[in-house]
């Protein structure tokens, strides 16, 4: 999957929006209509898993509840990876944790996407001189939107989803069909945006995704 | 008559439709990304360490039966609540409640005849299910056992209060030390 | 019973036993030879004015040379304590296991196993507790160097930097061949809604009872220990924090206490009463998602949906007490970090007045109703004996029918001057010490703690918030076990200072430690689902069993 294509976020029209390299000859307002219509179906309903290790899942589970709920965005917490499209990784990750998170991220169906909640998440955090934590998730899934906080107020994880959603809206349909390699046996499980259907080599860096962390040192 | 099956075919069809559009529609739009490891049985992050094609407990087969006969029953009976109104204004009233007391009856002796022979309980007896884990990794010398078992090896704490003959022979059979048979649903 | 009296009979049964007692530390300890360590265990549990029969702490320390191992007992019945130090040579430390004396030291020696290499003669199953089996060398020793990587993943941030990883898992368990003997081996956890945090267990089933449950931790083992030992006194208080997350302050103010007491350093009256209100409303808070959650792992899940929204307000007013909503870093060595102000304790007086009612709501909604009573009376029940050897603290332990509370009976700050109740079960629907007790002496100790608040907040005297303490503290080379009463128990933290700004030792004993190690004993005829009751009643939290 080439990751030439950065999208931007809701400004495509039928005259800017351009054919993937190399494409065929698609009919382009069609699919910049459909393109829309699905980013919006799939915005409008992110299922997320359950994935709470530490501090940072407290919070998570106070942003699901009712003052700032997270279920008007549609995102309903699951706790099987099968039925998820999030996976919000909150709390400190270890070694011993690191293989269960790849399967567990492996074991989602695409399209996927990976909130890296909290500094520990982030870059291993407070933990960072710590023998047993990973430095940072990103060592073992691809992340979309880094979330720092330790932990984040809920508003921060709110504006994560909303970034995401922002994320969302700016894929195409089309993509995905050009993605189809399935994987051999020993290549990248959590591939980087291997056929996943959204350009996100160039996005795990660039996205600057903090939220409102008033408060909060 | 027949012509109200055709609600039926009706129905039939209009459901295999929604259920294979919404198919076509999701092969259409989803990236589809076969993975090995993907294929993996979920166990909660882990490879699963048991094996996958597993004898199952009959006492499962035995659970599933009698919910399904009740299932059924009380299938049967709603088209009876239906067409009741038209029996009593033919005056048939007093047969039909003949009829389904008659149905209901037969199923209700089919009940108590389970209940009372212990097929509704889980287990009756808890010793073929214990094994050996009553050596534990840690033989309390000092503490006395739980006052529900009142065994030297398992404690076996009391179960949940649904189920009626919990307290009685499991006690004493855990503490057997005959090598146990698996127990079936005998 | 005084230290010195409890040397002297000690001495007097084991005159070649005893190589020396340290008169000099905080805590007394009596240095016992290796060899005769289960006969003086055995003497301090069984004689009837001793009665040790609380081993609160194994701790192995890496004293250069040697490696030391020191066992902190306590009596709940005499309400005194012991602690014995051995010494072992550090090529071969080797000492005899107390897992059959008392079995909550199974644990214990799993860990320091684990962690410094000590080996126990006798334990039942010494294996790895919290680091992946295939781990090599003992974190906390003093010359430990961490691997550059493991798995395929890089240890430091820079490296990580350098290159994304992004190989296939590797096999995680060998599929061993079982026999068809018709038991479902499944895993259960340690990602799984209804374990709280990251808890593995390895369940034995015939499909509905349960033949063994195998509890496996270490999936959020973060070292904190072995940061305690990197970071200067005052830096390790953000990390109390994350020892016990929804306990926060606890932890805060245990740790606090204890280097305290090291220091020497008093505390003002204000900052005491400021340290119970910021405590008791933590406790409120870690209450309502121990009672929810547990309703939540039974299906129900609006009252858990409720206490969140309360819990909304106390982390408003958290964040107006230190700034922070979960992870506080509110207490320092002296006394707190800020002062209170008089909007603030108008608010929770205010809060407190709304909030009387509610809990009457939530019982209402959950903690009558039939079907919650029926999954919760008379399962799993712990007796008071198993409770006490298997070092059960907290409401686990009062359920049971102990009545032991830190507060009370090994008082700290300024609880004696406050009035409360110390919540043990009666059996309300079921047996003393089911789970139906567990959890309702967790909602009785809501209402003990807002009682505690009035009070707390009427006596709040003017004054100073902290002391004026040295920017960098050095306490002299010295050891001590603090405890207070948070919401899962005893937290205690046993440190071992040696002169300079760092810690020797930092050591956190946490109530979700053993209250996790109880259930392997309790599982054996118990349904899946009441595996679930079970796990949610104890208030077992991941980070505060691995730490």
């Amino acid at each position: 999957m080439s990751t030439a294509q950065t999208p931007q976020p809701s400004d495509l029209t039928p005259e800017t929006a351009t054919c993937p390299a190399g494409g065929e000859g698609m009919p382009l307002v069609m699919t910049t209509t459909v393109d829309q219509f699905i980013n919006w179906a799939r915005q409008s309903s992110i299922w997320y898993l359950l994935f709470a290790t530490a501090c940072c899942g407290i919070e998570l589970m106070q942003t699901g509840g009712p003052r700032t709920d997270l279920d008007r965005f549609g995102a309903v917490f699951r706790s099987s990876p099968r039925q998820s499209d999030l996976l919000i990784v909150a709390g400190a990750i270890t070694y011993k944790m690191a293989d269960r998170v790849r399967l567990i991220y492996a074991q989602m169906s695409e399209p996927k996407y990976v909130i890296a909640m909290g500094s520990c998440a982030n870059c291993g955090g407070l933990f960072q001189r710590s023998y047993s934590v990973i430095p940072g998730v990103d060592t073992i899934v691809p992340v979309d939107i880094y979330l720092p906080g330790c932990p984040p107020r809920p508003e921060a994880l709110n504006e994560a989803i909303l970034r995401l959603q922002d994320l969302m809206r700016g894929e195409h349909w089309a993509d995905r069909l050009r993605s189809h390699e399935p994987k051999t046996g020993g290549a990248g499980a959590g591939g980087q945006a291997a056929g996943n259907s959204v350009a996100r080599g160039g996005q795990t860096t660039g996205t600057p995704a903090s939220g409102a962390d008033a408060g909060n040192a | 008559m027949l012509f109200e099956f055709s609600v039926v075919l009706i129905f039939l069809t209009v459901s295999a439709v929604v259920v294979g559009v919404a198919l076509w529609l999701t092969r259409l739009v989803a990236p589809q990304v076969p993975d090995p490891v993907k294929a993996t049985p979920y166990e909660c992050g882990e490879r699963p360490i048991g094996h996958g094609w597993y004898n199952f407990n009959p006492r499962f087969y035995l659970m599933a039966l009698v919910f399904i006969v009740f299932d059924v029953e009380i299938a049967l009976t709603y088209p009876v609540a239906v067409v009741v109104r038209q029996w009593v204004e033919d005056g048939r009233g007093l047969l039909a409640v003949a009829e389904i007391a008659l149905f209901l009856g037969i199923l209700a002796a089919g009940l108590a005849y389970v209940w009372g022979r212990g097929d509704l309980d889980w287990a009756r007896e808890l010793s073929g299910i214990l094994g050996e884990a009553e050596a534990g990794p840690n033989p309390a010398s000092g503490p006395a056992p739980s006052p529900t078992g009142g065994t030297a090896q398992a404690t076996v704490p009391g179960p949940s209060p649904a189920m009626p003959n919990a307290s009685g022979s499991p006690a004493g059979s855990a503490a057997s030390a005959q090598p146990e048979t698996p127990k079936g649903p005998a | 019973m005084k230290p010195a009296e409890i040397h002297r009979r000690l001495k007097a049964a084991f005159p070649d036993g005893i190589l020396e007692i340290q008169e000099g530390l905080l805590d007394p300890a009596a240095v016992i030879a290796p060899a005769r360590l289960l006969d003086v265990a055995r003497f301090l549990r069984d004689d009837p004015e001793l009665r040790m029969d609380y081993l609160r702490l194994i701790t192995a320390i890496d004293r250069v040379d040697t490696i030391e191992v020191v066992y902190h007992l306590a009596s709940l019945t005499h309400r005194h304590g012991a602690v014995l130090r051995v010494r072992l040579p550090r090529e071969a430390p080797e000492v005899a296991s107390l897992a059959g004396i008392w079995p909550t030291a199974n644990w214990h020696e799993r860990e320091q196993y684990d962690l410094l290499g000590v080996r126990f003669l006798g334990h039942p199953d010494l294996r790895r507790l919290f680091m992946p089996k295939d781990w090599v060398g003992h974190p906390l020793r003093k010359d430990y160097v961490r691997p550059e990587e493991y798995h395929g993943i890089p240890t430091s941030r820079e490296a990580a930097r350098a290159r994304r990883v992004t190989a296939v898992a590797p096999p995680m368990h060998e599929a061993k061949d079982e026999e068809a003997d018709g038991i479902m081996r499944l895993n259960m956890g340690p990602h799984h809604p209804a374990t709280h945090g990251v808890l593995n267990f390895l369940l034995e089933t015939d499909g509905e009872i349960l033949r063994r449950v195998r509890p496996e931790v270490g999936y959020l083992h973060r070292g904190l220990e072995k940061i305690g030992e990197l970071t200067p006194y005052y830096g390790t208080m953000p990390y109390t924090d994350r020892i016990d997350y929804l306990g926060a302050m606890f932890t805060n103010q245990g740790w606090a206490m204890a280097v305290e007491r090291l220091a020497g350093i008093e505390v003002p009256r204000r900052a005491e009463f400021l340290r119970v209100i910021a405590c008791e409303l933590n406790r409120i808070a870690s209450h309502m998602i121990a009672t929810g959650s547990t309703a939540m792992d039974t299906g129900a899940f609006t009252p858990f949906l409720h206490w969140i929204r309360e819990r909304e307000t106390i982390n408003d007013i958290m964040e107006r007490i230190c700034g922070a909503r979960l992870t506080y870093n509110y207490m320092r060595f002296g006394g707190v970090s800020r002062d209170i102000d008089g909007e603030t304790l108008e608010k929770i007086a205010r809060w407190l007045d709304h909030f009387e009612p509610i809990i009457d709501e939530y019982n209402r909604l959950i903690t009558g109703n039939e079907i919650f009573v029926r999954r919760l009376a008379n399962v799993a029940t712990i007796s008071a004996e198993d409770a006490v050897a298997y070092g059960i603290v907290g409401p686990n332990l009062r359920a049971s029918g102990v009545s032991w509370d830190i507060r009370r009976d090994e008082p700290y700050s300024v609880y004696p001057e406050l009035d409360f109740a110390v919540i043990t079960g009666q059996g309300w629907r079921g047996r003393v010490g089911d789970a139906y007790d567990r959890y309702y002496c967790r909602v009785l100790e809501i209402r003990e703690s807002v009682k505690i608040l009035r009070q707390a907040l009427s006596a709040l005297p003017a004054g100073k918030f902290r002391t004026e303490v040295p920017r960098t503290l050095k306490p002299a080379a010295n050891e001590v076990y603090t405890r207070v009463e948070g919401p899962r128990g005893e937290a205690g933290f046993y440190v071992v200072s040696d002169g300079s700004d760092k810690p020797y030792r930092a050591r956190y004993r946490t109530g979700s430690f053993t209250a996790l190690s109880i259930i392997e004993h309790l599982s054996p005829g118990l349904m899946l689902a009441d595996l679930v009751v079970l796990i949610g009643t104890l208030d077992v939290i991941a980070p505060e069993v691995d730490r």
